[in-house]
């Protein structure tokens, strides 16, 4: 999973256009960054990487970029 | 002697909480949305006199009257709830007397959720395969709607109350075991991610703890309410699970193939599907039952199975994986054989 595909991911997640994610957007201004949201989240991590995040740091996170940075190392090129 | 499942019945309070119903309440959930999410369209609630004994009783009382067994001739009676008629006696006790089953019968009262199930088996099989009972009455019960804020939306949308009432009885010395191998988990650490805070010795109620405040998603709870960290508990069961299929699965040395049905605790249909995608299972043999109760916590194994049952999807000679997960954190597995 490469970077464009983990927010096409997101956006499928939260129902959104594709491509519409620029990764600058902060969460709490999508509505629809809510608990299952982050359930879905937490599935496609555990799916495409085999982890299991802390959910603290995943509430943590405040934008887009943040939550691509829980799991940057991963990433594919 | 061995045990084996001889009968299965269940009992819905007669009021339900539509997805509709949800909808106007909460302006920013369509019904749509609602079932998409969790696969439930309706849940049923208990009402303000009715307990789980009681919706225990009347699922037991099923039982009877299917002339499946008479209430003299059960000589074990188990009740697993979270929530009991009284702090004390045993609620347990209260419904041996009610049932009119013999007062030379055991009966205890055990505190799991959504684990009840396959423990409550556990007990039972023990309990017949050192012949200390040959017909154990399994009631799992349970009426969360009572813990459950009206304001919490998240919540409410997923739990239903329900009892079922299952009867393991002993089969002819020589048949082959037809419940086991056993697995079992527990982690008290995660105490915190499903809990009533409120109301027990730890914590006492007191005048602030009734009061209810809202959180960030915009649920509304008080510590005398039932918490639940959705993500935390979804994190568990996705790492726990799959563990524990595969582990009973070594343990009675079958492979996934070998299984006919897989009937986990119809916790939403948003785990089960992953789960059921997780770990491999084939569609047609991973069941989703819950669209019409909720999850009903230690009642929704049974209820299920039983569901399935009067879809004659089950024959003579199938083998059914079981797993309950969830508060506590608790959890076990086991495999089925139907007879």
């Amino acid at each position: 999973m490469n970077k464009v595909e983990f927010l096409n991911g997101l956006e499928e997640i939260m129902e959104l256009d594709e491509n519409s994610l620029a990764g600058t957007e902060n969460l709490k201004d999508l509505e629809v960054w809510d608990s299952l949201a982050v359930l879905g989240f937490i599935a496609m991590i555990d799916n495409n990487f085999g982890l299991t995040l802390d959910v603290k740091k995943i509430m943590d996170c405040v934008s887009v970029e943040d939550l691509i940075s829980l799991v940057s190392k991963y990433l594919e090129d | 002697m061995n045990a084996y499942i001889k009968s299965i019945e269940y009992f819905f309070p007669e009021t339900t909480l539509t997805n509709e119903m949800l909808a106007n309440q909460f302006s920013d959930w369509s019904a749509k949305k609602i079932e998409a999410k969790t696969g439930i369209r309706t849940r049923h609630i208990a009402g303000d006199d009715v307990c789980a004994s009681d919706l225990g009783v009347r699922a037991a009382k099923k039982l009877f009257d299917s002339g499946v067994i008479a209430p003299d001739a059960v000589d074990f009676l188990l009740f697993c709830s979270e929530s009991p008629d009284y702090l004390l006696p045993p609620t347990a006790c209260l419904m041996q007397d009610r049932l009119g089953i013999p007062t030379n019968s055991g009966a205890l009262d055990f505190n799991l959720g959504c684990s009840g199930f396959v423990y409550g088996l556990s007990l039972a099989q023990a309990l017949i395969f050192s012949e200390q009972a040959a017909n154990v009455l399994l009631i799992t019960a349970e009426t969360y709607s009572k813990y459950i804020h009206p304001q919490d939306k998240s919540i409410r949308s997923i739990f239903g109350d329900g009892a079922a009432a299952t009867l393991i009885s002993s089969c002819k010395f020589g048949e082959v075991n037809k419940i086991g191998p056993f697995v079992y988990g527990t982690d008290g650490s995660g105490y915190k991610n499903l809990i009533v805070p409120f109301g027990g010795a730890r914590n006492p109620c007191t005048d602030e703890s009734s009061i209810a405040e809202e959180d960030q998603h915009g649920s509304v709870r008080s510590q005398e309410n039932i918490y639940m960290n959705g993500p935390e508990i979804f994190n568990f069961a996705i790492k726990t699970v799959p563990v524990a299929v595969n582990d009973v699965l070594e343990k009675a040395g079958k492979s996934l193939e070998d299984i006919d049905h897989f009937v986990f605790h119809q916790a939403n249909a948003y785990i089960l599907k992953y789960l059921q995608k997780k770990i491999g299972i084939p569609k047609d043999k991973f069941h989703v039952n819950l669209s019409e109760c909720g999850n009903t916590v230690s009642a929704s194994i049974p209820i299920a199975l039983k569901m399935i049952l009067d879809e004659k999807k089950i024959s003579s000679g199938d083998i059914v994986l079981v797993v309950g997960f969830g508060v506590g954190y608790s959890w076990a597995a086991t495999l089925i054989e139907w007879s």
